[in-house]
């Protein structure tokens, strides 16, 4: 298919491919937001940041502050897909959120001294937003962040913070000012994960993997120049860092690269008559719809940053893409279970599990996708609330 | 695919503009109840606008456009739910163009320009049961072409029939005249009833070899056909779910409009991500035959995946959203309902363009098995 590139973005593409033929780590390329083992950890970030370094992430960063200057956000895009296509890993955390506000409301200092550990992944990043009184809902949030001789007094739990078991830093949300309206108290600050007071607890998801935590904060207390922007000014950080997770979703795990895999098996394996699996009409129709999903996703996601760049974006936009693209997951990888079958429920130890228990991951992982990031059903509201103007 | 430019926006706004003040829902009824749905009317005016000049070289006083120019003008004529041969004769004339001998074009493309001629085809694929396609077989005056193929466009108004037919085994395409001795065109009756489709029969008609035209073309018209079908579709299902916005808006009871229930704002959320998805695949197979019509047939079996689909889905999601009163013969919801059920099924249905990615697919892997895995 087209995505056309221009010579420029050919160029970078081959970069890419260069880079990770003279450099591809000794590591696994995991499904979805899935951190890296903790014995992992010193090659992963060596492998991130030689993605910083050679240019190939980060390249629309300001170039004081090692971007290359280029202006064109489908770099981006072409990366995730070249990075998915080798199977290498992809830079995790929340630098991403973190950089962009950072670039719109970080001060100097604070740009001095955490834009260059993001690039030299020094630092890994979460994002302390839910709770568990506020998952949907996440305006209200009772985390507190009081102002008292130091800086900031921090007390409060968080939930579902991926990689927080990894992470050296965290992008905290909490309320600096109880009595404004809902959205107006809330602040955004930098928090150092190995503060006294900070208590990591792993949760452990259905596929087995701890990558979700809770985050308990017990008078943490924060200085004061861990405050990014002003107080009140962090729901409006909040919403800006939400909608380019969402946008992200859809590059973290390509669903075309999953169709391809399942046209793969389907070439390699029979049905129980001794048939091909590819040769079968119900076969060839389910996957092909399955990639024309695919497709529409990446086509949609393309447009966004497309848009993003004319300065045409549309309030709905990512709220779309991240419905499409975890509901196309979903059916990419229920229908991959059906048709690999029963093989598909060795466990993934097992010397039968078809490409080493690849799909039931991939299939216990897919209603994360729906979750996350906002639920799809969130998702429906904003879209159909900001789509179509219909009332609340 | 490029985002569209202010170019773009300025055809799409003037076509609609004209398209709402000559085709309100009023014109639309009256028009499809009626025996002949040709509005002559329409077509006259549009030529006078410039409109039939839209594709056509500017060799032959044309303005030179692409299939992305006439996609937008289709899915406008889908928005206004007007059946019309418009974007079959663009589309057609800019395939005679590309692949037509000077005798072809010097005969055709200036009567295109100039409105006198209506245009449209029979690509012979897509089809669900077997189907006997056209045949041509060699003669002393050149070729005879016979058979009969259903379901062209507003066939018993067009002038030139743009036609796939078999020749030794392999697909050429060969431009036909209304007036040319053994063709006949009868009239059919669908499930649109707006639109009048026709079936063309050819009896030993007598075809110059400058008429016939390579696969490469007989590959074109079928892909230009699928991606102008789904361009209608995506006009049709947006003005279907805008409709159905208002309606749930204004709407009221127990207390509230529905609009403001959250099962029907879900429903019509998943209407938009169809509405999106239909356009932006469709925008991507227009964009990808401008740049070439040869090779885009990714691309255009993508878009009638997803528009073919999305169609009869926002259409039936429409009435279901419309209640009682969206089941009613009056009111206009089922005319763009059956347009869009027509358009789903003819030219190839979702089923039948899925298959064809699943080739496509499996051809690139065999063809280079790095790169492909997740």
């Amino acid at each position: 298919m087209r995505l056309a590139l221009t010579d420029e973005l050919g160029e970078f593409q081959q970069a890419i491919r260069t880079h990770v033929a003279a450099n591809r780590p000794d590591l696994p390329r995991l499904p979805g937001t899935r951190s890296p083992e903790l014995n992992d950890l010193p090659a992963y970030r060596e492998w991130c940041a030689s993605l910083f370094s050679a240019r190939l992430l980060g390249t629309d960063w300001p170039v004081e502050w090692g971007g290359s200057g280029s202006e064109d956000p489908l770099r981006d895009f072409v990366l995730d897909d070249e990075l998915a296509a080798a199977r290498v890993p992809r830079a995790i955390g929340a630098w991403n959120l973190v950089s962009g506000a950072l670039f719109t409301y970080g001060k100097d200092e604070q740009k001095r001294k955490y834009l260059p550990r993001i690039r030299s992944f020094e630092d890994i990043w979460c994002q302390l937003f839910s709770e568990p009184e506020a998952g949907s809902d996440l305006a209200s949030l009772r985390a507190t962040a009081n102002r008292n001789d130091t800086g900031w007094l921090v007390n409060g739990q968080k939930v579902w913070t991926t990689h927080a078991h990894v992470a050296d830093l965290g992008l905290l949300l909490a309320r600096t000012d109880a009595g404004s309206a809902k959205h107006g108290g809330i602040s955004a600050f930098v928090v150092d994960m190995n503060m006294p007071g900070v208590t990591v607890r792993p949760l452990r998801d259905i596929t087995g993997a701890s990558d979700f935590n809770e985050v308990f904060f017990d008078d943490v207390q924060l200085p004061v120049d861990a405050l990014i922007g002003e107080p009140g000014q962090g729901w409006k950080i909040a919403t800006e860092a939400l909608a380019r997770e969402r946008s992200q979703s859809v590059r973290e795990d390509p669903v075309v690269a999953k169709v391809n895999r399942l046209v793969e098996f389907a070439i390699q394996n029979m049905d129980s008559d001794g048939n091909a699996l590819i040769q079968r009409h119900d076969v060839r129709q389910q996957l092909g719809h399955l990639y024309a999903r695919a497709k529409a996703t990446d086509l949609l996601g393309f447009e966004g940053v497309l848009r993003v760049a004319a300065g045409s974006e549309r309030t709905y936009d990512a709220p779309l893409v991240k419905l499409m693209f975890s509901e196309a997951n979903l059916d990419a990888v229920t229908f991959g279970e059906q048709l690999i079958g029963e093989p598909a429920l060795y466990h993934e130890d097992d010397a039968h599990a078809p490409d080493e228990g690849y799909w039931q991951k991939a299939f216990l992982f897919a209603r994360g996708y729906t979750i996350s990031a906002g639920s799809n059903e969130i998702m429906r509201n904003l879209v159909a609330e900001r789509g179509l103007g219909l009332p609340r | 695919m490029p985002l569209p430019t202010s170019d773009h926006t300025e055809l799409r706004t003037a076509t609609r503009d004209v398209l709402a003040h000559h085709c309100t829902p009023a014109q639309v009824r009256a028009r499809a109840e009626s025996d002949d749905t040709f509005d002559a009317d329409l077509w006259k005016i549009g030529a006078e606008l410039g409109w039939n000049a839209l594709s056509i070289p500017e060799e032959f006083d044309g303005i030179g456009l692409s299939i992305t120019e006439v996609s937008i003008v289709a899915e406008e004529f889908g928005r206004a739910a007007q059946a019309s041969p418009l974007p079959t004769t663009l589309g057609a004339a800019l395939i005679l163009d590309v692949f037509g001998s000077g005798y072809l074009r010097q005969r055709w493309l200036p009567l295109v320009s100039e409105g006198t001629a209506v245009l449209t085809w029979a690509t012979g694929r897509g089809a669900a049961r077997p189907v006997p396609p056209l045949t041509l077989r060699e003669s002393d005056s050149g070729y005879l072409l016979d058979g009969f193929t259903d379901w062209l466009p507003h066939g018993t108004s067009a002038t030139g029939f743009l036609v796939v037919a078999v020749l030794d085994e392999r697909e050429v395409a060969v431009q036909l005249a209304a007036t040319d001795e053994g063709v006949e065109v009868l009239p059919m009756q669908s499930l649109d009833f707006g639109q009048q489709h026709g079936r063309l029969q050819c009896s030993g008609v007598v075809v110059p070899a400058e008429a016939v035209m390579g696969t490469d073309a007989a590959d074109a018209i079928f892909d230009v056909a699928v991606t102008l079908q789904c361009a209608e579709t995506v006009g049709l299902a947006s003005a279907l779910l805008n409709a159905t916005v208002e309606y749930t808006k204004s709407r009221v009871q127990f207390g509230r409009p529905i609009g403001s229930f959250q099962a029907l704002k879900h429903k019509m959320s998943d209407m938009l991500m169809q509405c999106e998805t239909a356009r932006a695949t469709t925008w991507e197979a227009a964009s990808a035959l401008s740049e070439s019509l040869i090779g885009a047939s990714e691309a255009v079996s993508v878009a009638k995946s997803i528009t073919g689909r999305a169609g009869s889905s926002v259409a039936s999601e429409a009435l279901q959203l419309h209640g009682g009163i969206g089941f009613t013969w009056e009111h206009n919801l089922h005319l763009s309902l059956r347009r869009a059920k027509v358009n789903e099924l003819l030219l190839g249905a979702p089923v039948w363009h899925e298959e064809r990615l699943a080739s496509v697919v499996r051809s690139r892997m065999a063809a280079s098995p790095v790169n492909v895995g997740v």
